[in-house]
């Protein structure tokens, strides 16, 4: 086979295992296996006088297209989608949180500049909000191009992520957000509703020290949660 | 051509029965089904993965990543104790099968 032709064959095949990563129950072994059978099949098809591109839509054909191969993959990789899901879940959560961090920081030294330019507090005020509301919806934006395939930054920057890895990911964020502000908005209306101004805030102040306690903790946990499922998802045991 | 239900009950024992003969790898395999059956057992290629790895996590096979000659990366399988003891068992069965129709169709059908 000519450089050309190899060049050729190597574009094909990139633009299939695009395709393939895109489907949740292949891993990546699966995928370089399922790569050597293609090339093997276009290397056997093109001595019979197809060219490349004949010789690799045969060979594509009889493989099967992604979305069978992904059916039939997922009766043994059931284990290990739900390993990717659950990671891209909890990894949600952490960058939620990692995110929300720097973006207060910035917001914070951004209204520091601007009050040392002298703008009034309350310009101040409205630009820094501003700013935060920008970058949340352009955060969100980026999130929901990849989620519908149609953004490929994150996918060619992240290994392994692909648009299921963007729909996980803001389905546990989306979730914890609905939980999480439900029972905080019902349980404070009825401890309002139920206790004195007194008592409410004492309660109020003990939480607090709660919160400020416990963070760190659940962001260590979420940490070494993901950090135990990467192995599962990133080096499958059958490597 | 072999019907789809055919195609797929018989694949454990011809993976199994092909892996008896040495260790191999998914292609390979599939060439060996088409030549041996004459063209009329056609799998989708793809779907054969699937099949290996569910008798790898049995047990029946053990898969080994290796460098082929062409320098490129392959999954090789081979046979386990495991495997051929199921392979015998499958060979019983499907020779069962063989001789019941072979009494009731006559010999030349089974044998052609």
């Amino acid at each position: 086979m000519g450089t050309k032709t190899v060049c050729q064959l190597d574009d094909l095949v990139d633009s299939w295992k695009q395709r393939a990563r895109e489907c949740e129950s292949l891993r990546s072994n699966d995928i370089l296996e399922l790569e050597q059978h293609l090339r093997d099949s276009v290397d056997s098809l093109s001595t019979t006088g197809l060219d490349i591109q004949e010789s690799f839509i045969v060979a594509l054909h009889r493989i099967g297209n992604t979305d069978q191969l992904g059916i039939e993959f997922n009766k043994t990789n059931g284990g290990f989608v739900w390993s990717r899901r659950i990671f891209w879940m909890v990894g949600g959560y952490i960058l939620l949180m990692l995110a929300r961090l720097t973006i207060d920081a910035f917001v914070d030294a951004f209204q520091l500049v601007v009050n040392s330019l002298g703008l009034t507090p309350k310009l101040a005020a409205i630009l820094g909000a501003s700013l935060t509301v920008a970058i949340w919806l352009g955060l969100l934006r980026l999130m929901c191009s990849t989620a519908s395939g149609s953004s490929a930054y994150l996918r060619t920057r992240i290994p392994d992520f692909s648009r299921w890895s963007a729909i996980w990911l803001s389905a546990s964020i989306l979730l914890v957000y609905v939980v999480a502000y439900a029972s905080k908005l019902t349980s404070h209306f009825v401890m309002f509703r139920s206790l004195g101004t007194n008592d409410f805030s004492q309660m109020a102040i003990i939480n607090a020290y709660f919160e400020a306690a416990w963070s760190p903790l659940l962001f260590l946990i979420l940490v070494l949660t993901a950090a135990s499922l990467k192995r599962r998802v990133f080096h499958p045991s059958t490597a | 051509m072999i019907s789809k239900e055919l195609v797929a009950a018989s694949s454990r024992p011809l993976i199994l029965a092909i892996l008896s003969k040495g260790e191999d790898y998914g292609y390979s395999i599939i060439q060996q089904v088409r030549e041996l059956s004459d063209n009329k057992i056609e799998w989708t290629e793809g779907m054969l993965y699937p099949v290996l790895h569910r008798l790898e996590k049995e047990g029946l096979i053990v898969a080994t990543w290796k460098e082929s000659d062409s320098g490129r990366k392959r999954k090789y399988y081979r046979l386990s104790a495991t495997g051929g003891e199921s392979l015998r068992r499958e060979r019983e069965q499907w020779f069962a099968v063989h001789t019941t129709l072979g009494k009731l169709w006559g010999r030349r059908l089974c044998v052609n």
